[in-house]
């Protein structure tokens, strides 16, 4: 075997490896894990995945399909001509900007059952960050099995207006999960037919609202905090 | 708008840019423009991957669906808007693999042996990558890194089953890869 790599090579080749694709199983895991947790790590990885990105342009094409357009725009979203579809996309590219400007990826963690042969300690629990442009950050955990959503509120702008918690499916629009605290952390039992909304691809944003009348049926603000769900 | 001359690569790139900030604001036929311009370069990289024509599919539905939801975040000053769609057609594609279970992939298909050899200097030009390092920093590896790590980038392929493939033990091909990864990364300089 070659010696060992150095702490700082070490580093480097780990961020190729979850770059490419290489990893499975713990070590993918907890390449993920870390790419969340650790920033310098996580930029990293992105380093690795725009130098690699041109090699793509060396692969021969390949005629796709007919009928696989139609296919693509039958589930696109319902065509909904008009101002509300253009104002929901519109706050929806607002909710990424939010936190793309606060250099943080938010990550809500989901734990679901993972396939064998990936082993995980019992009963994981992770979290994470949510943070937003304007001094606001929540950390937040689901728990699967419970569909239980613990939301930490770690700091909020001052406002007469309570946060609230929206998920929004790819494509979809915001779905209201209920106010989450504006101090200290909350509980919130997330409706059965709202589980699935919380998926890999979905965004979730926190706005300030008029508490004596949520949840809404759609936000009035812009958010202070979002970012995309990851699944571990 | 740039010129539509197909060769004309800065025209490409620009009609294809032009597309994505159209598809963010939701602009349908944008994304229609979208998938004209990359299917058939989008559907190889799925095909490499799947190795299964039907999944390929599947994964392409996905791929143009999540472009139609992501496109406000495509960044040009990044990323060459032809590489950015391939990275998400990769990284679905892969996920499909690992979620249908790594080992399940079916043997190689002759006609799915899709070559991946170096670019064309049009290719290159329409996507804008003039200077694409990597190609080069490729080359100067020995054989068999490169060859591992394209397997990786085209094929999804895993350290494990890279290693099968190989016939030499999981510890030796993550020696050669992570050797073969840190020369890349001085080949391509750190900034």
């Amino acid at each position: 075997m070659a010696e060992p790599l150095r702490p700082e090579e070490e580093e480097i080749a780990l961020a190729a490896e979850l770059a490419l694709g290489l990893l499975e199983g713990e070590e993918l895991a907890a390449a993920r894990r870390r790419q969340l947790a650790d920033p310098a790590f996580a930029v990293t990885v992105e380093r690795w995945t725009l130098d690699f990105a041109p090699l793509a342009l060396g692969g021969a094409e390949h005629p796709a399909p007919a009928g696989l357009w139609d296919r693509i725009e039958a589930r696109l979203p319902a065509a909904r001509e008009g101002a509300a579809v253009v104002a929901l996309r519109r706050w929806r590219a607002l909710a990424v900007a939010t936190s793309a400007a606060a250099a943080i990826l938010l990550a809500i963690l989901l734990l679901r059952p993972v396939p064998t042969p990936v082993v995980l300690p019992q009963q994981p629990v992770v979290m994470a960050q949510i943070t937003g442009t304007e001094g606001a950050a929540f950390a937040a955990r689901y728990d699967a099995d419970q569909g239980m959503l613990h939301v930490r509120t770690e700091a909020m702008p001052a406002s007469p207006r309570a946060p609230e918690l929206w998920v929004i499916p790819a494509g979809g629009k915001p779905v209201s999960l209920g106010l989450v605290a504006t101090r200290g952390g909350r509980d919130m039992a997330v409706a059965p037919a709202h589980r699935a909304l919380l998926a890999e691809g979905a965004t979730l944003a926190v706005t300030l609202e008029d508490a004596a009348t949520a949840p809404h049926a759609a936000p009035s603000g812009t958010p202070v905090a979002a970012g995309k769900i990851t699944i571990l | 708008m740039a010129s539509s001359t197909p060769s004309a690569g800065d025209g490409a790139r620009a009609r294809l840019v032009g597309a994505l900030g159209d598809v963010a604001r939701g602009d349908r036929a944008a994304l229609k423009t979208v998938y004209d311009l990359t299917a058939a370069k989008l559907m190889g990289v799925c095909l490499r991957i799947c190795q299964d024509r039907e999944a390929a599919e599947d994964v392409m539905q996905e791929v143009y669906l999540k472009v139609w939801d992501r496109a406000g975040r495509f960044d040009a000053a990044r990323a060459s808007p032809i590489t950015w769609l391939c990275t998400i057609a990769r990284n679905t594609a892969i996920d499909w693999r690992r979620a249908r279970g790594l080992g399940e992939t079916a043997p190689v298909e002759a006609a799915l042996e899709l070559p991946d050899g170096g670019p064309s200097a049009d290719a290159l030009l329409e996507a804008g990558e003039t200077q694409a390092r990597i190609f080069e920093c490729m080359e100067a590896l020995e054989e068999k890194q490169r060859g591992a790590i394209r397997a990786a980038f085209f094929h999804g392929r895993t350290y494990p089953e890279l290693a099968v493939a190989a016939a030499v033990p999981l510890g030796t091909m993550k020696s050669w890869i992570r050797r073969g990864l840190l020369q890349l990364r001085g080949c391509l300089g750190d900034g």
